[in-house]
């Protein structure tokens, strides 16, 4: 009784859209004609969904193939976002991740670099900005002023960087030497390694320039090139060896025991090349002659 | 998010309300400040000439950089963004706060709003946390180099000063008053992971900080702007600079203010973007830089 009576005057705040109220309010009043509405529609829809139930012209209709199409499509839906959610964690691990798509062991560490820079002269003061992989950067100060930009970097994440020095006639240290504009100086060293000097602020001269690049510990620099470290402990005979087939040659060969006695080299990863590559300019001989 | 950071540049605003108010802190600051928003100037500068074909090659090189997710670049923007986002929300929901409690009917819902200094404290060591952050994936050292973002601070010149002159003003001074850096530490010690997770930057930032937990994250946040507190205290010592001297370095660029301080802290919130605007600036200059250096 009292559902009854509570019934109109709730109705208009609730709304249309509350169905399944009016549904319960009203059931005892309108019968269950105008109630079971939406409960035989339901099965209204179940019923037609199943195959065959009913034909449509002269072809056999089937409405559970359209479902099924849905669910189909549904399924595939699901499995495409659930395989983009588990590889989500594995992005780092698909190409493009790296520049040039060089796998990162490939490159040298910038760490390697930082000892290699030039000391800084009474006055001056070096900052260190960016350490990445194949990559060093410093600022060379004086009181707060920017002087240089100092730079390492490993040119096997940019080989169309080593074109410049092909026509380059002047030396430094025997390495080839480009003045690229009128603010920075670049050198290629063991063909694998640019150093570069860029001036800042009221800027440097080419001579300055230049004495800044030979301040840097060249021929260690030279020493980390991997393909480099190869040369002297392989007498001609490796080369009829295939590059997969060649040892990583860790004997106490006259060579290497010298260079294995520095200490930047046992952490510097000499890493036997995989396959070695013909020098541009074929520093080979020269990397190993850090004497220079 | 397809965008470089160097066409991220060029998309920044030339003349807005976020370049005003940058403009009128830089006064505070000693030397000038630009708003570089042309990459080939950039280039140009950093490169001390002005050669179109070496200004394409590094470009082109920049570019490549900014595309390698291991180099970090890109993570250093997304960061910025994320706080930029948190800034705009907060700010938002004291303005918010700011409406309704003026208007009778719905002053009760101010209440439903949080304390808007513990938040905005929240907000500030979230940036701070960004820029160490953000340091850490620019300059490839770990993610945890609580000593090396100290030092690095101390080396801050010219847009960098310009930049942390923006965030000490208008993230605390301005909302918090000028004993602000000295309170900051006691404002931390009341969040909670609640008012943490008030913030969408926390929810970007999240998974970018060292360490598992609310907890660990809030303990990370605050290692960091203890770091930062260290600096900061002599920055402000040095530069003189208050909540006052902020409001009167803005008045030239932006117009005269009748508000109190913290609604201008509120309005410049909701309504500028200038810790992603530098951000971007930075971040663009030190890709230049190693892009310059690798062509």
């Amino acid at each position: 009784m009292g559902q009854g009576q509570a019934g109109p005057p709730l109705e208009p705040l609730l709304g249309s859209g509350s169905a399944i109220f009016s549904l319960v309010t009203q059931a005892p009043r309108a019968g269950y004609q105008e109630a079971g509405r939406v409960p035989f529609s339901l099965l209204r829809l179940i019923t037609t969904t199943r195959p065959g139930c009913y034909q449509v012209g002269s072809r056999f209709y089937e409405p559970m193939s359209r479902s099924l199409r849905w669910g189909i499509a549904l399924l595939l839906i699901a499995g495409l976002l659930l395989g983009a959610f588990f590889v989500l964690p594995f992005r780092s691990w698909l190409p493009g991740g790296t520049v040039a798509n060089l796998a990162t062991r490939e490159v040298v560490n910038g760490t390697l670099f930082n000892r290699l820079f030039p000391k800084p002269q009474t006055g001056e003061q070096l900052v260190f900005t960016q350490e990445k992989r194949g990559f060093s950067q410093a600022r060379l100060k004086q009181g707060a002023e920017v002087r240089a930009l100092l730079s390492i970097s490993d040119v096997a994440s940019s080989p169309a960087s080593r074109n410049k020095f092909i026509h380059s006639d002047e030396r430094l240290q025997s390495w080839p030497l480009v003045d690229q504009g009128s603010q920075a100086s670049a050198l290629l060293v063991a063909d694998r390694f640019q150093v570069k000097v860029i001036g800042q602020g009221s800027g440097l001269d080419v001579q300055q320039r230049h004495e800044l690049l030979g301040a840097f510990d060249l021929s260690a620099l030279a020493a980390l090139n991997p393909e480099a470290l190869q040369a002297p402990a392989i007498p001609s005979g490796r080369g009829a060896l295939s590059p997969g087939n060649q040892a990583p040659l860790r004997l106490p060969l006259p060579g290497l025991q010298r260079q294995a006695s520095q200490p930047s080299e046992a952490r510097g990863g000499p890493q036997p090349a995989a396959n070695r590559k013909t020098s541009l300019f074929n520093r080979a001989t020269a990397a190993l002659e850090p004497a220079a | 998010m397809s965008a470089t950071v160097l066409e991220r540049l060029e998309r920044l605003p030339r003349r807005n309300l976020t370049v005003l108010a940058l403009r009128g802190i830089s006064t505070l600051v000693p030397g000038s400040w630009q708003n570089q928003t042309s990459p080939e100037a950039l280039i140009s500068e950093v490169l001390g000439s002005d050669d179109p074909d070496l200004v394409q090659q590094v470009r082109a090189r920049a570019d490549e950089l900014s595309r390698a997710r291991h180099e970090g670049y890109r993570r250093a923007l997304s960061l910025y963004d994320a706080v930029n986002r948190s800034q705009k929300a907060a700010g938002g929901l004291r303005v918010l706060a700011n409406v309704a409690g003026a208007l009778p009917l719905v002053k009760r819902l101010a209440v439903l709003t949080p304390a808007s200094q513990t938040l905005q404290a929240v907000d500030l060591s979230l940036k701070v946390a960004a820029e160490m952050l953000a340091f850490t994936q620019v300059n490839g050292l770990p993610g945890d180099s609580f000593a090396a973002f100290g030092d690095s601070l101390r080396e801050y010149s010219g847009e960098a000063r310009v930049r942390m002159a923006a965030l000490v003003c208008f993230d605390a001074l301005l909302p918090l008053g000028d004993n602000a850096l000295h309170r900051l530490d006691g404002l931390l010690g009341q969040v909670g992971s609640r008012e943490l997770h008030q913030l969408p930057s926390y929810a970007g930032m999240a998974s970018l900080l060292p360490g598992r937990g609310d907890a660990a994250h809030l303990s990370f946040v605050r290692r960091g702007v203890d770091q930062w507190l260290g600096w900061a205290d002599g920055f402000v010592g040095d530069l003189g600079l208050s909540g006052q001297r902020a409001v009167r370095a803005l008045e030239t660029t932006i117009g005269p203010w009748h508000g109190g301080l913290e609604q201008l802290a509120t309005f410049l919130d909701a309504f500028t973007d200038t810790y992603s605007h530098t951000g971007v600036q930075a971040v663009a200059r030190r890709l230049v830089e190693r892009a310059a250096a690798e062509i």
